[in-house]
C-alpha cells in the first residue's frame, strides 16, 4: 500500500516537473530545440506502469498542456492519448528494447503525433512551415536514448 | 497479478475512442469559441505554473535592480529627464492642437474623439512554443480584463486578449500568424490589412496592388475599422516593398512600432463605454498635462 503512494507521488511530482520544463522560459535560441516534456514523461510511465498511468491520465495532462500553452482545447490532449495508446499496446515488447530502439519508437510516435498539431494548428490559423517545427521530436528523442539506461528498472517485476 | 489474457486490449480501445470523441468535441467547441467559462476555470488554475516558471528571469531581473551601481542610475536618471523633458515640451503643443483639432471637427459637425482608458499590465510570461506568440500578463477578469481588448505599449500596438483568467490574461502579439488589424497609411490614408508573418521583427501589409501610392518609411497607424483597436495608434512602418512580376499584389513588409520582444510593461485600453473599468484604471487625456496620471504610471512602471 506504501509502495503504491509512493509510485503516485512519483507520477505526480514528475508530472508536475514536466509540465512547468514546458513552460520554463528558454533564451530563444534554444527555444524552437525544446524536448516534449509532458508527452516524455507520459510515455515513460505509459511504458514502465501500464496499470497506473494510461490514457486518462494522458489526456487530463494534455488538458494542463493546451491551457498552459494556448492551443486549442483538446489539442495537446488527443496526441498525448495517442501516444498513450500506442506505447499501452506495446508496452511488453518496448520495455525490452534497448534504449535507443525505444528512442526510434518515440521519435517516430511523436513525429506523427506533432504532424496531427500542424494539421489541427492548420485550422486554428496559420502554420509555420519550418524544418524546425519538428526539432522537438529529435530532441526528445535523444534525451530518452541518453537518459534511459541510466534510469534503473525492475525488469522482472514489471507488473507492479 | 495479472492474468495473460485479461480484457485490457478491448478496454484500452475503448478508452481510446472516448479519448478521440471527448477531445474532437472539445477541439470543435473550442474553435466556435464555445467554451469561455472552461477556458476561463482553466486559465485561472494554471495561473501558478505560469508565475512558477517564471520565477527564474524575476528573481534575475530582481538581482539586477539590486546591485545595479550608482553610475547606472544615473546614467538612466538623466535620459529619462531628458525624455521627460522632450515629451513635456511636445505636449504644450499638443494641448493646443488637440482644441483646435475639436474645434475644427466641431465647425465640420463631426463628433469629437473620446479619451480612452488605460491600465497598466506587467509581463508574466512569454509563450513556451516559439510558433505561438502570446503573452501572459498580471491581470485578468478581477481587473475588468476582456477578450478582444487592444494591448498597447509605449511605441505601438502589440496585440489584443485572447483568453482572460481570474488574475492573468492571454494576449495573441499583432505578430502572430493568425493576427491581422486593420490599419491605414498615415501619410494619404488609405486603408490596409497588416497581418503577422511568426517573425516579431516583421509584419506584412496584404492586397496592396502594384499601382498604390504606398513608399518606403511610410507609417501606417491604426483605422479603427473592425471597432476592436482605438483609430490612430502607431502599428508600424514600411521597411520594403517588392513588386514580383505575375503578382497582382505587392510583397510589402513593415516593422512594428511596439517593441514585441521587449516590453515589460504594456498598457490594456479600455474602449468600450459598457465594459467595466477597474477602479485604478487612468485616462490618457488628451486636453492639457495631467500630472497625476503621469505619475503613476512611472511609479508603477519604477516598482
Amino acid at each position: 500500500m506504501r509502495a503504491t503512494t509512493r509510485q503516485r507521488l512519483m507520477i505526480a511530482v514528475t508530472m508536475l516537473l514536466a509540465l512547468l520544463a514546458s513552460i520554463f522560459p528558454l533564451p530563444d535560441l534554444l527555444a524552437p530545440y525544446r524536448p516534449q516534456w509532458v508527452a516524455l514523461v507520459v510515455s515513460f510511465w505509459a511504458m514502465v506502469m501500464p496499470q497506473r498511468v494510461s490514457i486518462g491520465t494522458a489526456v487530463f495532462m494534455g488538458l494542463l498542456l493546451d491551457s498552459v500553452n494556448g492551443a486549442l482545447f483538446g489539442q495537446h490532449a488527443l496526441g498525448l492519448a495517442l501516444i498513450a495508446y500506442v506505447i499501452g499496446k506495446f508496452y511488453q515488447r518496448l520495455i525490452l528494447f534497448s534504449a535507443w530502439q525505444q528512442a526510434l519508437w518515440i521519435f517516430t510516435l511523436f513525429f506523427m503525433v506533432q504532424i496531427f498539431y500542424l494539421w489541427v494548428q492548420s485550422f486554428a490559423g496559420g502554420v509555420p512551415n519550418l524544418w524546425q517545427y519538428f526539432m522537438p521530436c529529435v530532441t526528445s528523442a535523444l534525451l530518452w536514448g541518453l537518459v534511459m539506461p541510466a534510469i534503473p528498472l525492475q525488469r522482472t517485476r514489471r507488473h507492479n | 497479478m495479472k492474468l495473460l489474457f485479461t480484457q485490457r486490449r478491448t478496454t484500452l480501445e475503448l478508452q481510446i475512442l472516448i479519448a478521440f470523441l471527448f477531445c474532437a468535441s472539445l477541439m470543435a467547441l473550442d474553435y466556435q469559441s464555445r467554451l469561455g467559462t472552461v477556458r476561463y476555470v482553466t486559465n485561472t488554475l494554471v495561473a501558478p505554473l505560469q508565475w512558477t516558471a517564471h520565477i527564474p528571469v524575476v528573481t534575475g531581473q530582481w538581482f539586477s535592480h539590486r546591485f545595479a551601481t550608482q553610475r547606472q542610475l544615473a546614467a538612466t536618471n538623466a535620459k529619462l529627464r531628458h525624455e521627460l523633458f522632450v515629451l513635456r515640451t511636445r505636449q504644450q503643443k499638443f494641448a493646443t492642437l488637440v482644441e483646435e483639432n475639436n474645434r475644427l471637427r466641431a465647425l465640420m459637425q463631426g463628433s469629437s474623439r473620446e479619451d480612452e482608458r488605460v491600465l497598466v499590465a506587467e509581463l508574466v510570461a512569454v509563450s513556451a512554443d516559439p510558433f505561438k506568440h502570446h503573452l501572459i500578463l498580471n491581470k485578468g477578469k478581477k481587473h475588468g480584463v476582456y477578450e478582444g481588448q487592444p494591448v498597447i505599449d509605449a511605441f505601438g500596438v502589440m496585440g489584443q486578449v485572447i483568453s482572460v483568467g481570474a488574475a492573468s490574461s492571454r494576449v495573441l502579439l499583432i505578430s502572430d500568424h493568425s493576427h491581422a488589424i486593420p490599419v491605414q497609411v498615415n501619410r494619404n490614408g488609405m486603408r490596409g490589412i497588416v497581418a503577422g508573418t511568426g517573425n516579431l521583427s516583421q509584419l506584412s501589409l496584404l492586397h496592396i496592388p502594384n499601382t498604390t501610392d504606398l513608399e518606403v518609411g511610410d507609417y501606417l497607424v491604426t483605422s479603427g475599422l473592425g471597432q476592436r483597436f482605438p483609430a490612430d495608434y502607431p502599428v508600424g512602418e514600411v521597411m520594403s516593398i517588392e513588386q514580383a512580376p505575375g503578382q497582382p499584389f505587392l510583397n510589402v513588409v513593415v516593422a512594428p512600432s511596439a517593441k514585441l520582444d521587449r516590453s515589460r510593461q504594456v498598457l490594456l485600453v479600455w474602449m468600450e463605454d459598457d465594459m467595466p473599468l477597474p477602479a485604478d484604471a487612468e485616462t490618457i487625456s488628451t486636453v492639457g498635462a495631467d500630472d497625476a496620471a503621469g505619475e503613476t504610471v512611472a511609479e508603477e512602471a519604477a516598482s
